[in-house]
């Protein structure tokens, strides 16, 4: 009778060990693999001047921090790999907000992992230059990407161009929209839903813009409000709603649309004839890289011709001159874009939120 | 004598008082640290001491009023959650054994079914335009929305309806074990049903209906997605909402002061409503658990009327989302018509998605290796506290409760604070490893555990422990005959909470996870924001299949053994009946 009980026990903590072992095992390997990216980054240099790594030489690891989505952080990373065999691209890859609280998180602590930012729009770039954070690079690419997209320090480079403008329900309704002011017509009246500024980006660079651009301001949102707009959550809220037929229609970044229509949703996306904001999610490289090399040979990369169209292979227009982008979406020669200069958005974007909070409660 | 038997007890689990220490005092220390490191960014402003952050939240016209909406939504959600939970308790705790399995089951999808889709599911049927209010308007006229969705009411009922099976699962634990000996001598002395009701059930169950209605109330304060889908559009702004937007507006400015004031503030909050339920709770009933199930199939009325609410709830809760959840994840795109449903679609997503293997094989070591270290030093700590009903003891519980009370990304903002410096006698950082997951998920978890163990421990009786002891059991005896058959289904329970808690987690993970330690609630996030319904369903469909196999493979193992033991112990009998007849 011992001898049985004892045996069951055993198999007990056998079954329960194991279990426990094959955990640890499986993670002491990326554990191990983790080990390479983040030794090198314990002290760090303040010179932002030197001299870019053009050759072919370079190697090591970069970590690079986005707000892409994984599936996409990884054609851009499959495609470098390919070119620079001897980089080794670590993606860290979460929503805007959760990626910027991180990276400053770190910072806080005294030691970023990243080597590579590309997210949001420049605005927040901006605020991390305020801050120090970022390393002057002069990418050869630069020649071809539009001046206004270009920071004049070479902090920071645009890398695509997502638009803001309508999408809407093709059941729900007959009529497309043409402007933004057909948003304010009778027959939109309770069916228009926008993100909200306290959680997109993009929906904070849209109030930012229209609130300063003539012929819109903060009337324009009052006028809304009294329309009775939605104020969902994020831009993924919107498309959702839209695609659902619980808003017929919305204000949305152009790609989620376009990619949503494409695969069968009964929306479509429409550029406002009198302009739009264009968010375009700059790339730039973290000051206390321990890999400035291989960081600059990712910049170069993603503003390159290969880099552009594997841009475009993810539903995103390019920047780049000559580069066709994708189908649905409009090269930026052909609609008006509404511009505010970055640092009085970046100054005020904290105000803006507060102040369209305040008209749409 | 006395004090010989006495020691035996303490070192029931085969520990010292000195490691017994150690493994409680473990979780106790990595809460106070992560706490501390939240209080200290609240108050640090600029390199000084200063309130400035508080005195300005205060001054805050709006703090009074999401404070109210916080405590309106959540103690309403926690209301509703009784109100289903615990009459649903009993339904299973008076049902025939056969069918208690499928029923526990059935009760526990709304909390495995992601929010984001029941919430959807309910926006749907409820919303502005959802077929309820379109059949009301056709019949009422006019009035285009009776019901009122967005807002208060629909976050009550939503947070109400998905957090219930907190309440259902604890109070079961409690009502499956009352004696039937009690039941008995009361029929038996003529007892009304009433008192039979006042007298048995009630003192036993309400000690976890209140674990439970807590839990919820915690577990409805913390909550982001129902808010953010059902508050925001209809302006109810809470606790959880505002701390996001703090976090996004104030990420340049202020750093993550007013955002940790304000998570200061929900743990404060969570820590005074536990405080009451301590105060409440003083008093603990011990009741000798003879055979327990007295309640089994002794009542066929209550078991029609509750399985028929229950069938209404199960609509609402789980088929419905779930019929949805199967049709997005089949379509091509969201609103597309239904006749381009095709399988294919299911297996695109999961080969775009480049890492799936990854996450879901990061998932499951996290919730493994969290589930087992939360139920057992769960087990150690509940089993130290519940035997003297210690206040330190309740405290030690607030404590650990704390960090599962705070929004998931500021406990990992909080963790990123404390873990980013190497640690201070082996130079190495948790940082940007596996285990610091691991670390967050037990810290944030382990009240999980603490919670569902303690109506066990707490209706255990210990003078079988003494009797084993004073016929000379040893401990590793007593633990195997007596502590393991009593107590393996909570402790099953526990390890499943805490294990299907963490394989879905999202917001924690979402700011501490590393290149390579990216997780599935990661995943379904990131499918999420950026509006991929399709593939966020798939990976939904794919986890609710993973609980599935893994729930019934535990629970089928724990029937085993506990099988195979009690035709052992019969044996054993037989056996011995042999030799001395």
């Amino acid at each position: 009778m011992k001898k049985s009980e004892k045996s069951l026990t055993t198999i007990g903590t056998v079954l329960l060990l194991s279990a426990t072992m094959v955990s640890i095992s499986a993670c002491g390997t990326s554990t191990v693999s983790n080990t390479g990216n983040t030794s090198g980054s314990t002290s760090n240099t303040s010179s932002s001047t030197s001299s870019s790594g053009t050759s072919n030489n370079v190697g090591g690891t970069i970590t690079l921090y986005t707000s892409e989505p994984v599936q996409d952080a990884n054609l851009y990373k499959n495609a470098f790999e390919k070119e620079y065999p001897n980089v080794k691209v670590n993606i860290f890859s979460s929503g805007t907000t959760q990626v910027i609280a991180k990276l400053m998180a770190e910072k806080q602590a005294g030691n970023i992992k990243a080597d590579v930012l590309l997210l949001a729009d420049q605005p927040t770039f901006v605020q991390l230059k305020d801050q120090d954070m970022l390393l002057s690079y002069q990418s050869q690419e630069d020649s071809k990407i539009p001046s206004e997209f270009i920071d004049p320090d070479y902090d920071f480079v645009g890398t695509k161009a997502l638009t803001t403008g309508i999408v809407y329900n093709t059941s729900l309704v007959k009529t497309a929209p043409a402007d933004w002011s057909s948003l304010l017509d009778s027959t939109a009246k309770g069916k228009v839903i926008m993100p909200s500024p306290d959680f997109s980006g993009a929906a904070a660079y849209f109030a930012g813009v229209m609130s300063r651009t003539s012929g819109f301001g903060w009337d324009y949102f009052t006028s809304f409000k009294k329309n009775g707009v939605v104020v969902g959550s994020g831009n993924g809220s919107v498309l959702t709603a839209v695609e659902n037929g619980q808003n017929a229609y919305g204000i949305i970044v152009d790609y989620m649309a376009v990619n949503a229509s494409q695969k069968g949703s009964p929306v479509k996306f429409v550029y406002p004839t009198s302009g739009l904001p264009v968010i375009t999610e700059p790339i730039g490289i973290v000051m206390s890289t321990q890999n400035k090399a291989g960081a600059e040979a990712f910049e170069d990369f993603v503003l390159s011709q290969a880099g552009q169209e594997a841009g475009v292979q993810m539903g995103y227009a390019p920047l780049r001159q000559g580069v066709t982008p994708p189908t649905g979406l409009k090269p930026g020669t052909d609609y008006k874009v509404l511009t505010v200069d970055p640092k009085t958005l970046a100054d005020n974007r904290a105000q803006d939120i507060k102040k369209f909070d305040g008209i749409m409660k | 004598m006395r004090t010989e038997i006495r020691g035996r007890a303490i070192d029931l689990m085969g520990f010292g008082k000195a490691t017994k220490a150690v493994v409680i005092g473990l979780p106790v220390f990595l809460v106070c640290v992560t706490l501390m490191s939240l209080i200290w960014n609240s108050i640090s402003g600029h390199g000084h001491l200063t309130l400035s952050v508080y005195s300005q939240l205060f001054q805050n016209e709006s703090f009074f009023k999401i404070i109210g909406a916080t405590l309106e939504s959540s103690i309403g959600g926690a209301l509703l959650s009784v109100l289903i939970g615990a009459p649903m308790a009993y339904v299973a705790a008076s049902m025939t054994e056969k069918y208690v399995k499928w029923f526990h089951v059935a009760n526990s999808l709304p909390l495995i079914i992601p929010s984001y889709i029941s919430a959807l599911a309910w926006e749907f049927m409820f919303g502005p335009i959802g077929f309820v209010n379109k059949i009301l308007s056709h019949i009422f006229g006019g009035n285009p929305q009776v019901i009122h969705f967005f807002g208060m009411g629909g976050l009550i009922f939503s947070l109400g309806l998905i957090h219930y099976p907190f309440v259902y699962l604890l109070t079961y634990a409690a009502l499956s074990q009352i004696p039937v000996d009690s039941l008995r001598a009361a029929r038996c002395s003529g007892a009304s049903a009433f008192s039979v009701f006042r007298y048995i059930i009630f003192p036993l169950g309400w000690q976890a209906i209140l674990n439970g209605a807590l839990l919820a109330f915690v577990t409805n304060a913390d909550d982001f997605g129902i808010p953010a889908f059902i508050g925001i559009p209809g302006h109810v702004t809470v606790l959880s909402t505002a701390i996001y937007q703090e976090i996004t507006n104030s990420l340049f400015s202020g750093g993550f002061g007013s955002a940790a004031a304000w998570s200061v503030i929900a743990g404060v909050i969570s820590g005074f409503i536990m405080l009451l339920e301590v105060l409440a709770s003083r008093r603990t009933n011990h009741y000798s658990s003879g055979q327990s199930g007295g309640l089994r199939g002794n009542n066929m009325a209550v078991s029609v009327i509750g399985i028929a609410l229950f069938v209404l709830i199960l609509l609402i809760t789980v088929v419905i989302p779930f019929i949805l959840l199967v049709i997005t994840a089949l379509l091509p795109a969201v609103g597309a018509p239904l006749s381009k449903m095709s399988i294919s679609d299911f297996w695109i997503a999961i080969e775009n998605f480049g890492q799936t293997g990854l996450v879901f094989r990061n998932s499951i070591e996290m919730a493994l290796v969290t589930g087992v270290a939360c139920s057992i030093v769960g087990s150690i700590a509940v089993n130290t506290f519940s035997k003297n009903n210690s206040l330190f003891g309740k405290f030690v519980g607030i404590v650990l409760s704390l960090p599962y009370a705070l929004p998931g990304m500021i406990f990992g903002l909080a963790m990123i604070l404390t873990f980013l410096h190497p640690l201070p006698l082996v130079h190495w950082s948790l940082y940007g490893t596996f285990w610091i997951l691991v670390i967050a998920y037990f810290t944030r978890f382990i009240t999980l555990a603490v919670r569902t163990l303690t109506p066990a421990f707490a209706s255990f009786d210990r003078t079988q422990v003494r009797a084993a002891s004073v016929c000379g059991a040893g401990t590793l005896k007593v633990v195997q005959r007596i502590l393991i058959p009593a107590m393996l289904t909570s402790f099953i329970t526990s390890f499943l909470f805490v294990f299907l808690t963490s394989l879905t987690e999202m917001t924690v993970s979402s700011v501490l996870a590393a290149p390579k330690t990216e997780t599935i609630g990661m995943a379904i996030l990131n499918f999420d924001q950026t509006g991929d319904m399709m593939s966020a369903a798939v990976f939904s469909l794919m986890v609710l299949a993973l609980m599935g196999v893994f729930a019934a493979v535990v629970w089928g193992c724990m029937k085993a053994y506990l099988h195979i033991n009690n035709k052992k112990t019969r044996s054993a009998l037989h056996w011995r009946l042999l030799r001395n007849p």
